[in-house]
């Protein structure tokens, strides 16, 4: 317990000293499409992986089934990239 | 869904000598000891090798990442003719998709159309504009290789070919320029962000504030861009975890069930866990006895170098426990926590750029409106 109000004080501290120079934008297409993805089929809430999803997974390119190696091409292309 | 990945060494030569290159100007060269090509006896061997291990393991999709060295010097003919063999005796109820990683040099209209018939995921290794692109990527006179690849890029564009990219950060680059360079000057929509491999047994040449304040330029001109259709993978992979959805890249994230491991296969049919490892330590982490010839798939699997990855990726190391970040941080890169001493119970090299990324991505998304709740929830706080 005191480990976690530790790390969220750091969370706190971390993220309070993240410069605000940017603009922000409201209506956020790269937040929607995450989400989108996110919440395609979440299993439960917890952080783990048992969140799986059934969108974009068949056309080869970004892959929410598997791990893509970092030096390989699978899953770099959006499903609309070049489009 | 079980998934498999296996990287394969189909041409263990390569026309560019990139001063980098973990595969040529790293510790091992076994390379050279290796065939130069995939032979048609070993091919023919591999696609026994994973037929069966399909079979036995339940496997229900294959993605087999043509690598190198330089793929393409496989050759047209050779190319086809692997590609159809898999396709033909590939059984049906198990899907298969093929992926190149390519300095793209010798990509003409032929090689353009023969990846597109077979559905190959095109990746085109490209590090910035000239000046940063040809301080590692030089062929073996010295001689940098920008201006033969953006030729080839148009080719791409003409023709409408899909294809990402795939850059090693140089923060010198600066974040906001490599973004205006890749997706205005070469109109690139999806790309990634490699870092270069770091482990705790040297030093870097750049400072971990440089690499954190190019990660969080880019992404802020990304963000400010606000357009979905530029992929930057890393990003989605880190942002995709923050709102609680698991990582897209092997080795970069945590994850509690890692599925399957990624194999390589040398061009003699050498059996290896995933490339890029043969950067810590090969004589310890990659170099096995086994090969396609003479074991299987299953029986290769339960090498103690798996075992060991697997809980590297799972157990974390000791100085990650008291971190906010530990449940979607994972440790960072496994390569980039390796040390001779501690092998992979240490935090990432990079563990400053990691934090500083994930605080500046929070700070993104609560900005955009999502629950702080929510973030917290995903990383278990």
């Amino acid at each position: 317990m005191l480990d976690t109000i530790t790390k969220i004080e750091q969370f706190k501290k971390q993220v309070s000293k993240v410069p605000t120079d940017y603009k922000v934008i409201t209506d956020n297409d790269i937040v929607n499409y995450i989400l989108e993805m996110t919440n395609a089929k979440i299993v439960t809430g917890d952080w783990s992986d048992t969140c799986h999803y059934d969108t974009h997974s068949d056309n080869g390119h970004i892959d929410n089934h598997m791990d893509s190696h970092p030096d390989c091409a699978n899953s770099i292309l959006g499903e609309d990239a070049n489009s | 869904m079980s998934c498999l990945t296996v990287i394969l060494k189909m041409s263990e030569r390569c026309n560019l000598n990139c001063s980098y290159c973990y595969f040529f100007n790293s510790k091992d060269q076994s390379y050279k000891e290796r065939p130069a090509f995939l032979s048609d006896e070993n091919k023919a061997c591999l696609l026994e090798f994973l037929l069966e291990g399909v079979k036995q393991l339940g496997i229900s999709k294959v993605v087999i990442g043509l690598h190198g060295g330089e793929p393409l010097l496989y050759g047209k003919e050779r190319f086809i003719k692997l590609c159809n063999d898999f396709i033909d005796k590939w059984p049906k109820e198990v899907q298969l998709g093929f992926s190149l990683q390519t300095n793209g040099l010798l990509l003409d209209e032929e090689w353009v159309g023969i990846l597109e018939k077979y559905k190959v995921d095109i990746g085109i290794s490209i590090d910035g504009p000239k000046d940063f692109h040809d301080i590692y990527r030089v062929d073996h006179f010295g001689n940098g290789s920008y201006d033969r690849l953006i030729k080839k890029i148009h080719l791409l564009h003409k023709m409408n070919a899909r294809f990402g990219v795939l850059s090693v950060i140089n923060p010198k680059i600066g974040g906001k320029n490599l973004y205006t360079f890749l997706t205005n000057e070469l109109k690139v929509k999806s790309f990634d962000l490699l870092f270069p491999h770091l482990t705790h047994d040297e030093l870097s040449p750049y400072s971990m504030d440089e690499f954190a304040k190019f990660l969080c330029d880019i992404f802020d001109a990304w963000t400010l861009n606000n357009n979905k259709k530029i992929k930057i993978r890393i990003f989605i992979s880190f942002l995709r975890q923050l709102l609680g959805g698991s990582r897209l890249l092997y080795g970069i994230g945590a994850i509690k069930n890692p599925g399957l491991p990624l194999i390589t296969i040398r061009s003699d049919g050498k059996l290896e866990p995933v490339t890029g490892l043969m950067y810590t330590d090969p004589n310890t982490v990659t170099n096995t006895t086994k090969n396609i010839n003479n074991t299987s798939l299953k029986d290769f699997l339960t090498l103690p170098i798996f075992q060991e990855l697997k809980e590297a990726q799972t157990i974390m190391p000791e100085n990650c426990s008291k971190c906010c970040w530990e449940k979607i941080c994972g440790g960072g890169h496994i390569i980039d926590r390796f040390s001779i001493k501690n092998r992979f119970n240490n935090p990432s090299t990079y563990c400053s750029v990691m934090m500083d990324i994930y605080a500046h991505m929070t700070k993104y998304l609560l900005d955009s409106g999502i629950p702080e709740s929510r973030i917290r929830h995903s990383l278990a706080l």
